[in-house]
């Protein structure tokens, strides 16, 4: 029976040295990195310009305007976003005639008038057409945006010959 | 000498040959990691980077591993910062490349590459998945990787 105990106590022991052992097994070595993101989310191509210059025509006297037609903006933004456009933002390029005149309070920039997506057009006197919290595009071609343009010619009391050039400044902006 | 101590004498001798000097030569692993370059990587969202929905950023951190068994390196990303208003970024938006699966990208970290004894370099692929982080408005948006080596 004593020698049956020693031998138990050699196996235990045995055992117990291999159990140890194995622990070497779970040597590590680590090593660490860093990645950062600069997001800058948002991006604004014109994807149609506004096609040729139309001619006023004896329809556009009587109805007071003159549809020019529209452009089309693409917007991908990681972000939600808003977009406004607003005409003469810095009235570099609206333009009439010089010898144009205007009603009270009106101009070359609230003749011309802008819609978005076909929607109503905004007197440019009353301020910016924008949209409000747009989707992220992230993972998709981005959302157009149409924007549409018309000249008001009840804006003006004398409309004489010559061109008349509407800029319209489209702005998409994320948080 | 009895049977019995006989039999206990072939166990010892089995146990101690077990552990003395092969089992210990054969498992006592030595494993080493350096991160050698790209400790620190940036990079910036451009317009390709928002239509395909992620910004990928292929070898920019190389790293040196010494092994005398067989490894693998595995990769744990925690995100650190990100702008306020973000919608809950989660590490999972970094994905770190498999070397072993070209291609496959796993979100939050993974597996990385294994290999056999020896000195290896190799570079590590990070993906950042754009679509997971709901709104991102501008802003840094911080990752830090952990790389561990073990034996397999």
């Amino acid at each position: 029976m004593r020698k049956f105990k020693v031998l138990a106590v050699l196996l235990l022991v045995g055992v117990l040295a291999l159990g140890l052992n194995t622990l070497s097994l779970a040597t590590t070595a680590t090593g660490t990195s860093s990645v950062t993101l600069t997001n800058a989310p948002i991006f604004v191509t014109v994807t149609t310009p506004f096609g040729t210059a139309p001619s006023v025509t004896s329809a556009d006297v009587v109805a007071g305007l003159t549809t020019v037609g529209t452009a089309t903006f693409t917007v991908d933004s990681t972000a939600i976003y808003a977009v406004t456009a607003v005409t003469n933002a810095g009235g570099t390029t609206t333009a009439a005639p010089g010898t144009a005149a205007f009603g009270v309070g009106d101009s070359a920039a609230s003749a011309c008038q802008i819609n978005f997506n076909a929607g109503a057009f905004a007197n440019g006197d009353v301020g910016p057409t924008s949209l409000t919290a747009q989707p992220a595009t992230s993972g998709g071609a981005g959302t157009a945006v149409v924007v549409g343009l018309q000249i008001d010619w009840t804006q003006y009391t004398d409309a004489p010959s010559g061109s008349y050039i509407c800029q319209i400044d489209l702005t998409a902006t994320a948080p | 000498m009895s049977s019995w101590m006989r039999v206990g004498l072939i166990i010892i001798i089995f146990f101690f040959l077990a552990l003395f000097p092969v089992h210990d030569a054969q498992t006592q692993a030595s494993l080493t990691l350096t991160v050698t370059s790209g400790q620190s990587v940036s990079a910036s969202v451009t317009k390709a980077d928002v239509e395909a929905g992620r910004v990928e950023i292929l070898n920019p951190t190389v790293i040196e591993i010494t092994a005398n068994v067989n490894w693998q390196v595995v990769a744990s990303v925690v995100i650190d910062s990100f702008p306020a208003g973000t919608g809950n970024p989660t590490a999972l938006a970094l994905e770190v490349g498999n070397n072993d699966q070209p291609g496959q990208f796993n979100a939050g970290g993974g597996l990385v590459q294994t290999g056999v004894p020896g000195s290896f370099t190799f570079s590590v692929d990070f993906r950042i998945n754009l679509l997971t982080l709901g709104n991102a408005p501008a802003g840094n948006y911080g990752f830090t990787i952990t790389y561990t080596i073990q034996a397999q």
